[in-house]
C-alpha cells in the first residue's frame, strides 16, 4: 500500500483515566507534501491487515484503545483496533503516532 | 533455540538449553539451597547478556528476600512503546537526573511501604514481587497504566496532561491494579470493573493519606489533583473526586466529570468498558462517608475493612450490591460504630 492509493487516515482514541475524552485526529493524504507523503510510504509498507495480534479484546486496566481507518481510493475502509501493549505489531504504533503528529485534531 | 556452552555443570558434554527466566526466578525464590540459587542468579545474568540487558537483570540479585525488602526497577522507555527500555535506577541505586525516574522510584517505594504497614501484604502479588516501571513513554503520552506485569507512565502533552509520574495516588492506584490482579480479579466491565476502578481510587487516596499522615477529614479525597494543566475558565481540579463525583472537572476539551454519586444516577452505557471510571463515583462516595463518619487515619479501620473485602471476598463478576454486602460484614469486626458507619455510607449511595 502507498499514499498514492489512499484518501485519508483517521485514528481515535478511548480509554484512559477520563472517559469523555476521546479525540480523533483525521487527514488528508491529498494535502500531503512531498516529503510527508513519502515518509507515509515508508511507513505504510509495513502494514498488514491480517497481522497477528490485531483486533485483541482484552486492555489493561487504564489503557487506551485505537481505531486506525485507512480509507483508500477504491474498496471499502479498513479500520484496524488496537489497544495499548495487547501485543499489536510495532509498525501500527509508528504509523499511529504519525497520524496523531501530522493530523488535525477534533 | 539458542544454547549456552559450559553454563550447565551436570548436563552432557557441559551444555544445556536454556532455561525460560520465569523459571529461574521461580528457583530463586524457592530454593534453599545457596548454591542452586547463585547458579541460578548467573543463569539470569548471562540470559539478560545475551539479549543486551545485563544491567536490567542486576535487580535478580535481590530475589528471595524476605518480607520487607523493596524491589524496584525503572526503565526509560526513551519516547518509544517497546517495553521495558532502558535500565534507569534500581533498588538502592543513586538517584536519577531525570524528575520522573525518581518520582516513579518514590512513589512505588512509598505504595510497597504503604501496603506492607497497614496492610501486612508484601508487595503487588503478595509474594515480594518485584515493581518495576517504564517512563518516558511514547511520545507526549497523556495516561499511565498497569500491564499486568509493571506500570507505565506517559510524560503528558504538557497542555491538557503534566507527567503521570508526579500524582503519588495515581501511582498507587495503578499498582492497585496490580494487587487486584492477584487477588478479587475483578472483570474490567461494567460494576466488577467500576469495582475494580474505585478499589484503585480507594487505595490511591489512602496512600497518599498515609504518606502526607493525613486523618480522613482533613484529605483532599480527590485522585491526581495538579495532573490536569490549569486554564483560565475551565475547572481541572482533578480527575476524580470521592467526596463529590461529577465535580472534578468542567471543561471545553475534557468535557464536564461524569460520575454519578448515587445508584439513581447509574450510567448504563456501553463505552468505557461500561462506564467502569464513571460509575466508581458510587462506590467512591461510599468509602468516603464510611471513612469520615469512622473518623481518624482512613487506612486503619476502613482501609482495612475495603482491603480484607478486595483480597479474600471479591470475585471477577462481583457487583456493587456485593461489595456492600461484604463490607457490612467485615465491618462488624471493628466494633458497632464502624458497622453502622459502613452500612449508613452505602445506605447514602442507594444500595
Amino acid at each position: 500500500m502507498l499514499a498514492a492509493d489512499l484518501v485519508s487516515l483517521t485514528l481515535s482514541r478511548s480509554g484512559g483515566h477520563l472517559p469523555g475524552l476521546r479525540p480523533t485526529w483525521q487527514m488528508r493524504v491529498d494535502g500531503l507534501s512531498p516529503a510527508r507523503r513519502r515518509q507515509l510510504d515508508r511507513l505504510l509498507t509495513a502494514v498488514d491487515p491480517q497481522a497477528p495480534g490485531l483486533a485483541a479484546g482484552s486492555t489493561w486496566p487504564d489503557a487506551f484503545r485505537y481505531e486506525l481507518t485507512l480509507t483508500g481510493r477504491e474498496g471499502d475502509p479498513v479500520t484496524l483496533r488496537f489497544a495499548d501493549q495487547d501485543g499489536h505489531p510495532a509498525w501500527l504504533d509508528a504509523l499511529a503516532d504519525w497520524v496523531r503528529r501530522n493530523a488535525d485534531s477534533d | 533455540m539458542t544454547r549456552y556452552q559450559s553454563l550447565c555443570t551436570h548436563c552432557p558434554g557441559g551444555s544445556c538449553f536454556i532455561i525460560p527466566p520465569h523459571i529461574l526466578e521461580n528457583v530463586i525464590n524457592s530454593t534453599e539451597d545457596p548454591l542452586v540459587r547463585r547458579r541460578a542468579v548467573d543463569n539470569l545474568h548471562l540470559q539478560g547478556h545475551f539479549r543486551g540487558m545485563r544491567a536490567g537483570i542486576a535487580q535478580f540479585a535481590f530475589a528471595g528476600l524476605s518480607t520487607g525488602t523493596k524491589r524496584r526497577t525503572i526503565y526509560n522507555a526513551r519516547n518509544a512503546t517497546a517495553l521495558p527500555g532502558t535500565l534507569a535506577r534500581s533498588e538502592g541505586g543513586k538517584k536519577s537526573r531525570i524528575l520522573s525516574v525518581n518520582e516513579a522510584y518514590d512513589g512505588s517505594g512509598a505504595t510497597y511501604d504503604f501496603f506492607l504497614n497497614a496492610f501486612g501484604r508484601n508487595s503487588i502479588d503478595g509474594n515480594g514481587m518485584r515493581l518495576d516501571s517504564s517512563i518516558h513513554y511514547g511520545r507526549a503520552y497523556d495516561n499511565a497504566f498497569w500491564n499486568g506485569q509493571q506500570m507505565v507512565y506517559g510524560d503528558g502533552d504538557g497542555k491538557l496532561f503534566g507527567r503521570f509520574t508526579q500524582c503519588l495516588d495515581v501511582i498507587g492506584h495503578e499498582l492497585t491494579h496490580g494487587i487486584t490482579q492477584y487477588t478479587a480479579k475483578l472483570d474490567y466491565q461494567d460494576q466488577p470493573g467500576a469495582l475494580n476502578e474505585s478499589m484503585s481510587d480507594v487505595f490511591g487516596s489512602l496512600l497518599k493519606q498515609y504518606t502526607l499522615g493525613q486523618s480522613a477529614d482533613k484529605a483532599d479525597w480527590l485522585i491526581g489533583a495538579g495532573l490536569l494543566v490549569p486554564k483560565a475558565g475551565t475547572l481541572r481540579t482533578a480527575l476524580r473526586s470521592m467526596k463529590a463525583p461529577g465535580t472534578a472537572y468542567n471543561d471545553p476539551l475534557l468535557g464536564k466529570d461524569p460520575q454519578p454519586d448515587h445508584m439513581k444516577n447509574y450510567d448504563s452505557g456501553s463505552y468505557d468498558n461500561g462506564g467502569v471510571h464513571i460509575n466508581s463515583g458510587i462506590p467512591n462516595r461510599a468509602f468516603y462517608l464510611a471513612a469520615t463518619t469512622i473518623g481518624g487515619k482512613a487506612w486503619e479501620v476502613p482501609g482495612k475493612i475495603w482491603y480484607e473485602v478486595l483480597t479474600t471476598r471479591l470475585r471477577a463478576q462481583s457487583q456493587f450490591a456485593d461489595a456492600a454486602r461484604e463490607t457490612r460484614d467485615v465491618a462488624k469486626k471493628y466494633g458497632k460504630p464502624a458497622a453502622t458507619a459502613v452500612d449508613a455510607a452505602w445506605k447514602a449511595v442507594g444500595l
